[in-house]
């Protein structure tokens, strides 16, 4: 089966004070589907994202997103082809106004307040009063605010009660319905598993298992085994 | 460079320019002295800037001191003799630089430079407000008749220079000296090694500014008649500026900054340019250096070290690991109990109530989604976190009223989640530093063997990431400690590394008779190598047992998968 | 004694203006910028300069201040180009090379002989209950006061000075979220040589000008910008105005006037044990 990629990574290898941290990565998200790529902590999958976006810079490899190699614009470039990173811990503005963490972004904030119905009540407090759910809910209307084509997100449910993952999961589902391609890393295999179309599961810095979400969630023993290996 | 060649090398070289000096003409001498002295005074920034990574910005006026100490004993004391007049001055000088350093502990990085930059403006007003002794009567520093020739003082400078030079290429050496490197690198690193910040952050400041008291001591000699405008704030700024670029914490940086001082303005005027090219010509060198990351000092000793070592490969040893290293008797009861702890920061109850104790020579895992505050615990029982609820006990010792360093003493050893082993030191002198007691070239092999990372004469930074980790673990063991905390040792290790260290950790308690708490995510090692897991989420601890049945327990799975619990 | 304490407004008025600029480009760029005030300096002679060519006051004022706004958008573009990534304490001494070479060349070409500058506002004063107000207090208080104030609003209450902050904050988040934060960077270096040529040449006219004593305005900035911590504006101008009036009032006590150099030691030394008393650990883990 070949699906119509919108974020297509090949070869990606990156280096990290002398260590091969990732390496020579092939991962295929389409648009419109959510996929999630799984693993152990300190298996990779944050310095991928991380060189995919332009935070940190990838040794070799391509990266094409809807055809067009990423790697040799800089991070403002690839946010203007329409990629879109959230970071791992909540990286909100702390000392800006949940108002401000968005008008930055875009002066359209209103739609902001659409997705999350919470934060219009926060408007004017300060991010860093707000708590861990709210936070990931800026982080991710700002992200969205950015109107982005695919929107990569590491750890999205870091710290935060399952009520709230479930929520900000079902919104993704809608999301990604609508069109938006998704790259998810994610702690939580189960949850991701369910809401996702197509998985990886990386370990040890190389993609060791891929498959559709329902392959992978049906032999729990191989996913298992990928884990720990 | 073994230590007897290098100092027969710098006694022949000391010799050499000393004959040399003696041919100079008047002028020569005169500004081969100068050059010496500002050579000592760019040392004394080297070793707190450049060791110590303490920005002190007022070298000059701690050399102002000894200057002003040395021409008031001239004066007032003529009948004294006159080494005491190179003794005292420094000693006064050093006893100010401490009390600088005692009120500035906790200030560092752009304050303390802040700050003693306006100490410096506040010496300048100072100097000229009360003059220098012998001022207001016009008689200079009156030399004894043996040193009445320039060249006698130039030979004194010489000394002097190579006595401080040598003294601190010594230091770098001694422990003293590897604590000022780990101190600026990290400082919790060093307080988790045992290493007493503030003491020897104070005894930086003392000798530094000791050995720019010598410097000024020197001047009162060269010059005789000294005047505030000669330690001015804008000195220090170039002394500093120039000691970064000539990496005068070594011996050969600070001689060229001193010959760069002198020469460059004597080139200028040769070639008819104007003079104050020099400072421009400084600020830009500087500039530059400090873009390629070393300055020429360390340029030369990195060339220096590469002509002189033996590039020996690592034997491969059989260890025999079955019998212990350390005959630490078992006491009774638990090796560390941890009752009730709780840290809130702000409003987030980061760790809450938790109890759990490690046995005597047992191995416990400490487990947990990200963000559980797992970390926040190692922080709290080593101390790095002081205002935690609860009670924390090794063995029968209370821990609360000790500090970080202390507990480290005591032997309560950790790791970091980020590598923090010192780059600058090799892993000898590492092990060296965090041992606290003399360690032989054959025991710090046999531990580097043991946990495969490298010999003892590599340099940490040249190491790749993985077996920085190991090291610092070996550096947490060869303090021979009771508990040892891990946080996340096997992050960033390479698969087979990881393996290997597993095989350690489990060989670890017997060998060495110490307990371990281990922070990890690689399930593998854990069932591998632990008694007990503490499985902890939102600070709370959610299941505890033997690993099989601790990890199957639903709580745990819901906790790690995200699946929510009937 | 009141007297005394107006004396005090107009170096108050520079402090202030000097501490924000230092502020404003150590949050954009973590770096305590040494060459601050010789920049300014350089603005400053440059105008005088233009002045003594025959030009209006207003034109060589303008000028100056591009001339500083110029330069330290230099001293910005080397800073992020090759030291972005580098340490404070690398940053600081960069600054401080930067600072010595600029010396140079300021004695070079303006000579360091001290310039009888004129005066801005000459003339003009008002009295009120016995005590005098020159019209130069007025003006300089004024603008160093307005010029501050319309900062901290334009950093607390616009979209751009949100950006700013943001960027300040998280660099590359903001950047990820397509916020330009290299040219927002260079414009707030730019901005802060512009202020401080122009607070230093308000102040010239009371001060024995030479171009180092001048660039040693540094020093008393810099306390009061750690009034704010480096990181609040009106912190660092509520200091730049308390150092003045301390300064002014001091010259009214003649036991302790010699020693005014020394008053910027005691305000740091006060100011930093007391904001640092928690700091018992260097970065977090």
């Amino acid at each position: 089966m070949t699906i119509s990629a919108d974020l297509e990574l090949a070869g990606v290898t990156i280096e990290r004070a002398g260590s091969l941290v990732v390496r020579d990565v092939a991962i295929k998200a389409p648009q419109g589907k959510i996929t999630v790529l799984l693993g152990p902590n300190g298996a990779g999958r944050t310095t991928l994202l991380e060189g995919v976006a332009g935070v940190i810079p990838v040794s070799e490899g391509s990266a094409l997103l809807r055809g067009s190699p990423l790697l040799d614009m800089d991070r403002l470039q690839r946010q203007r082809r329409g990629l879109s990173f959230v970071e791992q811990g909540r990286t909100v503005f702390a000392g800006l106004t949940v108002e401000e963490n968005l008008v930055i972004v875009s002066s359209r904030t209103q739609d902001a307040y659409l997705w999350f119905p919470e934060l219009v009540k926060r408007k004017d407090v300060l991010a860093s009063n707000l708590s861990g759910g709210e936070q990931q809910m800026l982080v991710l209307a700002r992200a969205l605010l950015c109107k982005p084509s695919f929107l990569m997100i590491d750890e999205l449910s870091l710290g935060l009660a399952p009520l709230i993952v479930q929520r900000l999961l079902s919104l993704l589902v809608s999301l990604a319905r609508d069109g938006l391609g998704v790259l998810l890393v994610e702690q939580y295999a189960n949850l991701a598993l369910e809401i996702g179309h197509y998985a990886y599961v990386m370990n040890h810095g190389s993609i060791v298992l891929g498959g559709t979400c329902s392959e992978l969630l049906s032999d729990p023993t191989t996913l298992h085994e990928a884990y720990l290996s | 460079m073994p230590r007897g060649r290098a100092l027969a090398l710098l006694i022949i070289v000391v010799l050499g320019v000393t004959a040399g000096s003696l041919m100079l003409s008047d002028y020569l001498t005169f500004l081969a002295t100068s050059a010496v002295i500002v050579g000592i005074a760019a040392m004394s920034v080297g070793l707190l800037a450049g060791q110590a990574g303490l920005a002190s910005l007022c070298q000059m006026s701690f050399c102002g001191v000894g200057a002003w100490c040395a021409c008031w004993l001239n004066l007032h004391l003529p009948q004294i003799p006159f080494l005491s007049v190179l003794i005292l001055p420094p000693c006064a000088a050093g006893l100010s630089g401490a009390l600088i350093g005692l009120p500035t502990l906790r200030l560092r990085g752009i304050n303390l430079a802040a700050v003693t930059l306006a100490f410096a403006v506040a010496c300048d007003a100072l100097f000229i407000r009360i003059g220098f002794p012998g001022n207001e009567t016009n008689t200079g520093f009156e030399r004894p008749a043996w040193l009445a020739d320039d060249h006698a003082v130039l030979v004194l400078g010489i000394l002097a220079f190579a006595v401080v030079g040598g003294g601190v290429e010594l230091l770098r050496k001694t422990k003293l000296g590897a604590a000022w490197t780990t101190i600026a690198h990290s400082e919790r690193a060093a307080a988790a090694l045992g290493v007493s910040v503030s003491s020897a952050k104070i005894v930086a400041f003392a000798i530094g500014a000791a050995i720019a008291g010598l410097a000024g001591a020197l001047m009162a000699v060269q010059l005789g008649t000294l005047t505030g405008r000669n330690f001015e704030a804008l000195t220090s700024l170039a002394v500093f500026s120039l000691s970064i670029f000539t990496a005068a914490h070594f011996l050969e940086g600070a001689a060229i900054a001193g010959l760069l001082t002198v020469m460059v303005p004597e080139v200028l005027r040769s070639l008819g340019l104007p003079l104050d090219l020099a400072e421009f010509l400084f600020g830009i060198g500087a500039v530059q250096a400090l873009y390629r990351g070393v300055g020429i000092g360390g340029n030369i000793r990195a060339k220096l070290v590469n002509l002189t070592s033996d590039q020996r490969p690592i034997e491969t040893r059989h260890i025999d690991v079955s019998h212990p290293v350390v005959a630490r008797l078992p006491q009774p009861g638990s090796s560390l109990t941890i009752t009730d702890l709780s840290v809130t920061y702000g409003q987030v109850k980061a760790v809450d109530h938790v109890s759990f104790e490690i046995p005597q020579r047992g191995v416990v895992a400490l487990i947990g989604p990200n963000g559980a505050g797992k970390s926040t615990i190692i922080d709290a029982v080593s101390g790095f976190v002081r205002d935690y609820e609860g009670s924390v006990r090794m063995e029968s010792t209370s821990l609360e009223p000790f500090a970080p360093d202390a507990r480290a003493r005591l032997g309560l050893r950790r790791t970091f989640q980020q590598s923090r082993a010192t780059p600058h030191l090799t892993a000898l002198e590492y092990l060296r530093l965090s041992a606290g007691r003399p360690v032989t070239l054959e025991e710090s092999e046999e531990l580097l063997c043991f946990f495969q990372c490298c010999s003892s004469h590599d340099r940490i930074g040249s190491l790749e990431i993985g077996l920085r980790r190991l090291i610092e673990v070996a550096g947490a063991v060869v303090a021979r400690p009771r508990v040892l905390l891990l946080d996340e040792p096997a992050a960033g290790l390479a698969h087979q590394q990881s393996r290997i260290l597993a095989e350690r950790i489990v060989e670890i308690p017997k060998r060495f008779g110490c307990s371990i708490l281990l922070v990890e995510h690689d399930m593998s090692l854990i069932q591998a190598v632990c008694t007990k897991v503490v499985v902890i989420d939102f600070g709370k601890v959610i299941a505890s047992g033997p690993p099989q049945q601790a990890l199957k327990s639903p709580e745990v799975i819901a906790a790690y998968l995200g699946k929510e619990v009937a | 004694m009141i007297q005394s304490l107006l004396v005090g407004l107009i170096p108050g008025s520079a402090y202030a203006l000097i501490a924000t600029s230092l502020v404003l480009t150590y949050r954009m760029s973590g770096v305590m910028n040494f060459s601050q005030s010789v920049v300014g300096v350089f603005g400053t002679y440059v105008g005088l300069t233009i002045y003594g060519g025959g030009y209006p006051q207003w034109i060589a004022i303008l000028v100056g201040v591009t001339v500083g706004a110029l330069l330290s958008l230099v001293i910005g573009t080397i800073m992020t180009a090759w030291f972005d990534q580098a340490s404070a304490l690398i940053k600081s001494s960069v600054t401080i090379a930067l600072m010595l070479a600029l010396l140079a060349v300021g004695f070079r070409v303006f000579g360091d002989a001290p310039r009888s500058i004129p005066r801005l506002f000459a003339g003009a004063s008002i009295a009120v209950a016995g005590v005098t107000f020159s019209a130069s207090v007025l003006i300089t208080t004024g603008l160093a006061l307005s010029i501050g104030v319309l900062l901290s609003l334009i950093l607390g209450f616009t979209r751009v000075g949100a950006m700013l902050r943001a960027v300040s904050e998280r660099r590359i988040t903001a950047e990820l979220l397509g916020i330009p934060a290299a040219q927002l960077i260079k414009v707030v270096w730019a901005c802060s040589g512009g202020i401080t040529a122009l607070a230093i040449t308000l102040v010239a006219p009371n001060r024995p000008s030479n171009f180092l004593t001048l660039s040693l305005l540094l020093i008393p900035a810099m306390a009061s910008a750690l009034f704010g911590l480096f990181r609040s504006v009106p912190a660092a101008l509520a200091g730049g105005f308390t150092l003045g009036l301390i300064e002014g009032a001091s010259s009214y006590f003649d036991a302790v006037g010699p020693y005014r150099q020394a008053m910027p030691f005691v305000v740091i030394l006060t100011v930093l044990l007391w904001s640092q008393r928690k700091e018992v650990w260097d970065a977090s883990r």
